[in-house]
């Protein structure tokens, strides 16, 4: 893929991915940094010319990837702070959380805890407003199982959302 | 307005209220035109660039192999032929017959859902099951 190319498909999708990593980790600087990990992990996969249905996904999940990553090393940093402030030692500040970040909610954290395939679900759906036929396109699926997925995706955020009150 | 506000004007018509809602609070907080510039492509390029491309995938048999879906089954394996070995004196009436082709379509089902991971373990562990349960019979027939 040449400069001019990956600027086009930059251009194209990088404020949509933009914003769900930042609905996912609630703040946009923290979106930036993965958003650009994303992009370079997919230029460093040279992955073969597909449409751009498939780019579009294949993008999605490689910052699923990347956001369960960053989860992960997360939970291991605050583990270790829990413990550095257990035996009193200060440490830790320069890692606070995803909550530092603007959009810190319910919301938020209830995305986080989705899994990922509802989660690209829903956005998809609700956010980038696609039809099912774009949908299934993007995610590989059936275009007939999308209304059913999309059904259990909503009860899936529902019973995330209950769990937060 | 840009193309995603277009066509959140046309899909929004057949949400029904409670889709309407969720939509509107997954886009709570997100400005429709984020005014905060994107990261640089160029400095994306560079750095894909400085840190070359990533090693291959290794071969699908060893990916396949080192699967948890495969290990799951495997490990499942000696169970399976425990209680196959068992079920006669368990007094267990297993004759009625699950088709290959059952399994099929229970399998195609599970796929156009968009199966996870687990459930396609669970058809896996299922049809080694069947296979077990198969060879087991035929072993005793000939017995």
């Amino acid at each position: 893929m040449n400069s001019a190319e990956f600027k086009a498909l930059y251009e194209r999708t990088a404020p949509e991915l933009r914003a769900y990593l930042r609905r996912c980790v609630g703040s946009t600087d923290l979106a930036d940094d993965l958003l650009q990990d994303t992009f370079i992990r997919y230029l460093r996969a040279a992955p073969a010319d597909r449409g751009k249905a498939q780019t579009r996904g294949y993008l999605y999940r490689t910052a699923d990837s990347i956001l369960a990553d960053h989860w992960r090393a997360n939970s291991r940093r605050k583990r270790r702070d829990e413990h550095l402030a257990a035996e009193g030692v200060s440490g830790g500040e320069a890692h606070a959380a995803d909550a530092s970040g603007e959009t810190s909610d319910r919301m938020t954290r209830a995305m986080q805890r989705l899994k990922p395939k509802t989660r690209r679900l829903l956005w998809l759906a609700y956010v980038e407003a696609l039809s099912h036929r774009e949908i299934a396109e993007i995610l590989s699926l059936k275009e007939a199982s999308i209304r059913v997925l999309l059904f259990r995706a909503r009860r899936a955020l529902e019973r995330e959302l209950e769990g937060e009150r | 307005m840009n193309e995603r506000m277009m066509r959140m004007e046309t899909t929004r018509s057949r949400w029904s209220p409670q889709e309407a809602a969720l939509a509107e609070a997954l886009q709570e907080g997100l400005a429709p035109h984020d005014p905060t510039p994107l990261p640089d492509p160029e400095t994306i390029l560079l750095l894909a660039e400085v840190l070359g491309p990533e090693p291959p995938p290794l071969p699908l048999p060893i990916r396949i192999l080192t699967s948890w879906e495969f290990l799951a089954v495997l490990g499942s394996l000696p169970i399976a032929l425990w209680v196959v070995r068992r079920w006669e004196e368990w007094g267990l009436d297993l004759s009625v017959p699950l088709e290959v082709p059952t399994l099929i379509a229970i399998g195609r089902a599970l796929a156009d859902a968009g199966t996870p991971g687990w459930e396609t373990g669970l058809l896996l562990l299922g049809f080694f099951l069947y296979l077990t349960w198969e060879y087991a019979l035929n072993t005793r027939h000939r017995i």
